[in-house]
């Protein structure tokens, strides 16, 4: 037999498209990750706020048909969105509002317990899925295959993709579907058919930039455990660089409106105020995809602009990818 | 088993001082201080309270700075050695696991206590703080008492669930040491947080109105919370030390 | 009277419902010993009880009269070098060797030393100062073997020292190993292979399935299996009519023959009274036999033959 007449050429059945390479690096990771009992009970937990959101779409939609419930469940928006203004006005006409009550609760959703599930989940997931195959020099039997990089690392993306579904996009998808059941009248769906579309862009949103940083932290080291603790740490120094330099933003607010907040023990509550926005979110992975999230849902603010946060999330993604890229053609090469 | 404590002191020390974990090192160090400067860069003088300051820098410094090195340095404590399939050679060793768990505890504390009191030092000359040398003070005698703590904990959390080491100490830390020791209730008193806190309030003089800020704060004296620390992280040893005798850890199944 | 080298009595290990070794009973005299049986026969778990890494399930086990797991200063005596790969690729052989001997109690300077002996005595003089991360798998392999003998234990214990060497690695490990038995140390040699052990010890443990099948050497376990029947082959001309003759002989216990009628299997209770017809069939005119094969008292036959026995297959 030849040197370039590799066995598999020989092969004469039937044989899957060359476009669907990647499918097979995508199911044997999903495959291997699902093998961890941990994984499967955080993924089981992770439904329970899909559950409480469902029962916040329920007395909504009960508090259109029974007025006596208005008010405990525009305060219950309230608790939920944070959003004053919203309040108000779903006092007044819960039907009209309806919309926009449904996308703060799939934000809500999206934002707060989705968003520590998906540090958690990609957090067991991703370390190994590009790590382990360096470690082991797994990468060579990939790629003794007719299979491109950009099919593997696709591959791979695809298995974060697949986990972050699962606990958001299916989730969030199935509350639409149990609030236009539960809903008085089924013209509903006319009213909110973009919500699901929003849904899927959301989710679009969060999937790509994350599976890119997430992979990048796999490929910078054969040690998944360093792969695992720059993944958390790129969302903890995020977090707390916003936080502490926020506080100027905040303290120039309030000197601005010294007439609105008052001073003394109160001014400390008025510098958590919601309606806040700071150039620093810029530098927290959390912010950056809350507000383009936000503005998926139609509910970030008019006036400011939205491309630095689309901008940032953009550059991360390609950059993380294409170091991924060259972290694997370097190893080829070597 | 203290002179193979000392050896695994000595080559974790030595194997360790790599570029890498160098730079981690003046990350953690330099970070702190780096954002303190920025922010005092972005208002007036004395604009913002002094307690808040404080607290600002208890977290960014205290907690946030040994959660971090701690994350890298104790947690993978027994996983590490399981990766790289050295564990073996170690447990055949009579005083070998012990010595591990007490030698990499004592490594782990030394680099997150030094990277903190530097940090501690950055931060309080950048905060204008009225009194920058005591803050600086009090927060490294906290940091070096959270890396301490936390570093006990964290090689429990590696010893116990060696696989998913990090996971578990990051949820940990959020749930319990974040959450929990906020909740105005007695559980918040088995945190170490809320004792480090308590010991910043006390020696700072932070005073805040609301009747959450003693459930916050803390009302005991002083050396209550230094006990309960020093119990707590001896309690904590020695289940680490008792797991690690007793554990069967995954070794080379059969091929 | 010296206490035994090893010591098993009923002891079982269970992995959840798998059984990786079940009711081992055997106490073996110091000494030099193979351990040979096939992947995932036991060896491993044989050896992890041994050293004190696992518990017995069931039963007692004593290395050199002391409980490995509750005696761990035991170990001192005991030097292992398992199967797995060393993957610390920054630091030097030296360096580590020097480590693993102090974490024995020995002082700075003694370790050294004793590291840098052993690490000499296996050929590494000019490359154990190098990081073991640019080292060949040879190498990976001296040095884990350095770390295994520079404290002088008595029982040298290795679990596949073989796998990836180059055949000039595998004499000169075998040549070394040789030496140290010479020396009057111990040893267990665990090896899928079998005739690299018969080539260092005659004496061995048959495992399989989690069970030891025998020990000895390859002539007493033949001996134990006297009444069993033995595959010989014959090739020739003229075997079709040497065939009818043997039906009625009484160590005859079944025959084939191969795709020609050149080549007859047999099966034998009584090799020299069949090697005695056989002589003297091999006068007859009729037949003209050109070659005997028979596994005889090699190991590998010694081990086929046990594995029959274990099946039932007679």
């Amino acid at each position: 037999m030849p040197l370039h007449d590799v066995g598999y050429r020989a092969w004469d059945g039937l044989k899957s498209s060359r476009l669907l390479r990647w499918w097979v690096v995508a199911t044997v990771g999903i495959q291997l990750a699902f093998r961890s009992s941990w994984l499967s009970r955080t993924l089981i937990v992770s439904w329970i706020p899909a559950v409480v959101i469902g029962v916040g779409f329920f007395a909504y939609e009960q508090s259109i048909v029974n007025p006596m419930l208005r008010e405990g469940i525009s305060g219950l928006v309230g608790v939920a969105t944070g959003d004053r203004e919203l309040v108000s006005l779903v006092r007044q006409n819960p039907e009209e509002m309806r919309e926009k009550v449904w996308a703060s609760l799939v934000l809500v959703f999206f934002r707060y317990p989705q968003a520590i599930v998906m540090l958690l989940v990609v957090g067991i997931v991703a370390p190994k899925l590009i790590s382990y195959d360096l470690r082991n020099r797994g990468y060579l039997l990939y790629f003794s295959r007719p299979l491109r990089v950009w099919e593997y690392i696709l591959g791979k993306s695809f298995v974060i993709w697949f986990f972050l579904a699962l606990i958001t996009t299916i989730p969030a998808l199935v509350l639409y579907v149990i609030g236009v059941f539960l809903s008085p009248q089924l013209n509903v769906i006319l009213l909110t058919w973009d919500l699901p579309l929003r849904i899927l862009a959301a989710s679009a949103i969060l999937m790509l930039p994350v599976a890119a940083v997430a992979l990048a932290c796999s490929a910078m080291t054969i040690e998944s455990r360093y792969a695992a603790f720059s993944w958390f740490a790129i969302w903890v120094v995020g977090w707390v660089s916003y936080s502490v330099l926020s506080v100027g933003d905040r303290i120039r607010l309030v000197q601005e409106n010294a007439a609105t907040y008052p001073r003394g023990a109160g001014r400390m509550q008025a510098m958590e105020m919601n309606d806040f926005q700071s150039r620093w979110e810029l530098l927290s992975p959390y912010h950056l995809l809350g507000r383009a999230q936000q503005w998926v849902f139609g509910l970030y603010p008019e006036e400011r602009a939205i491309w630095p946060y689309l901008a940032v999330l953009a550059t991360v993604t390609v950059v993380s990818l294409w170091f991924v890229h060259r972290k694997l053609r370097s190893r080829l090469q070597a | 088993m203290w002179h193979a404590t000392l050896e695994v002191i000595r080559f974790e020390s030595k194997r360790t001082r790599t570029a890498g974990r160098v730079t981690l090192w003046l990350g953690l160090a330099l970070f702190p201080a780096l954002l303190m400067f920025l922010l005092q860069s972005q208002v007036q003088a004395e604009a913002i309270p002094g307690d808040v300051l404080a607290l600002m820098s208890y977290y960014l410094v205290v907690q946030v700075g040994c959660m971090l090195g701690l994350l890298l340095w104790a947690t993978p404590a027994v996983g590490a050695e399981l990766e790289a399939q050295t564990w073996i050679y170690l447990a055949m060793r009579p005083h070998g696991k012990i010595a591990l768990l007490l030698g990499k505890y004592v490594v782990a504390t030394l680099w997150t206590a030094s990277a903190g009191i530097v940090s501690a030092a950055g931060v309080a000359a950048c905060s204008r703080f009225p009194d920058a040398p005591l803050l600086a003070a009090v927060l490294a005698g906290l940091v070096v008492m959270a890396s301490v703590c936390y570093a006990a904990l964290y090689i429990l959390i590696g010893v116990a669930v060696q696989a998913r080491a990090t996971i578990v100490a990051v949820v940990y830390t959020l749930l319990i040491e974040g959450v929990l020791s906020t909740v105005p209730a007695t559980i918040n008193k088995f945190t170490v947080c809320y004792r480090l806190r308590a010991l910043l309030a006390d020696w700072l003089d932070i005073s805040l109105a609301g009747p959450e800020a003693e459930a916050i704060f803390g009302y005991e004296p002083a050396w209550q919370h230094l006990v309960s620390l020093a119990v707590y992280t001896s309690i904590v040893l020695v289940i680490a030390l008792w797991i690690m005798r007793t554990k069967e850890f995954p070794v080379a199944a059969d091929a | 009277m010296s206490e035994p080298l090893l010591q098993l009595e009923h002891v079982s290990r269970f992995y959840k419902t798998v059984i990786g070794v079940g009711d081992l009973n055997l106490e073996l005299p110091l000494g030099a010993y193979g351990l040979i049986g096939p992947n995932g026969s036991g060896k491993t778990t044989f050896i992890n009880l041994v050293t004190g890494m696992l518990r017995p399930s069931i039963g007692r086990v004593r290395v050199l009269g002391k409980n490995p797991v509750r005696q761990r200063e035991v170990l001192s005596r005991i030097g292992l070098c398992p199967a797995s790969d060393l993957l610390y690729p920054n630091i030097s052989a030296l360096q580590w060797v020097e480590y693993m001997i102090g974490l024995h109690g020995f002082s700075r300077g003694e370790a050294k030393q004793r590291a840098q002996e052993s690490l000499v005595s296996l050929g590494m003089e000019e490359n154990m100062r190098r990081p073991i991360g640019s080292y060949s798998l040879g190498m990976r392999q001296r040095t884990k073997l350095a770390q295994a003998i520079a404290h002088s234990p008595q029982l040298l214990i290795l679990d596949e020292p073989f796998n990836g060497l180059d055949p000039i690695g595998r004499h000169e490990l075998s040549e070394f190993l040789k030496k140290w038995i010479e020396q009057g140390r111990n040893l267990i040699l665990a090896s899928h292979i079998l005739h690299e052990v018969e080539a260092i010890t005659s004496a061995f443990l048959l495992i399989h399935g989690g069970r030891v099948l025998a020990s000895g050497d390859a002539r007493e376990v033949r001996s134990m299996l006297s009444g069993f029947p033995v595959e010989v082959e014959v090739e020739g001309d003229g075997l079709e009519g040497f065939a009818q003759k043997l039906v009625s002989q009484t160590w005859f216990s079944g025959l084939s023959f191969g795709e020609s009628k050149r080549l007859l299997k047999l099966s034998v209770t009584d090799q020299t009274q069949f090697l005695e017809y056989l002589a003297a069939a091999a006068c007859e005119a009729e037949v003209n036999l050109t070659a005997v094969r028979s596994p005889d008292g090699s190991l590998e036959g010694a081990f086929g033959l046990l594995l029959r026995a274990h099946r039932g297959e007679g």
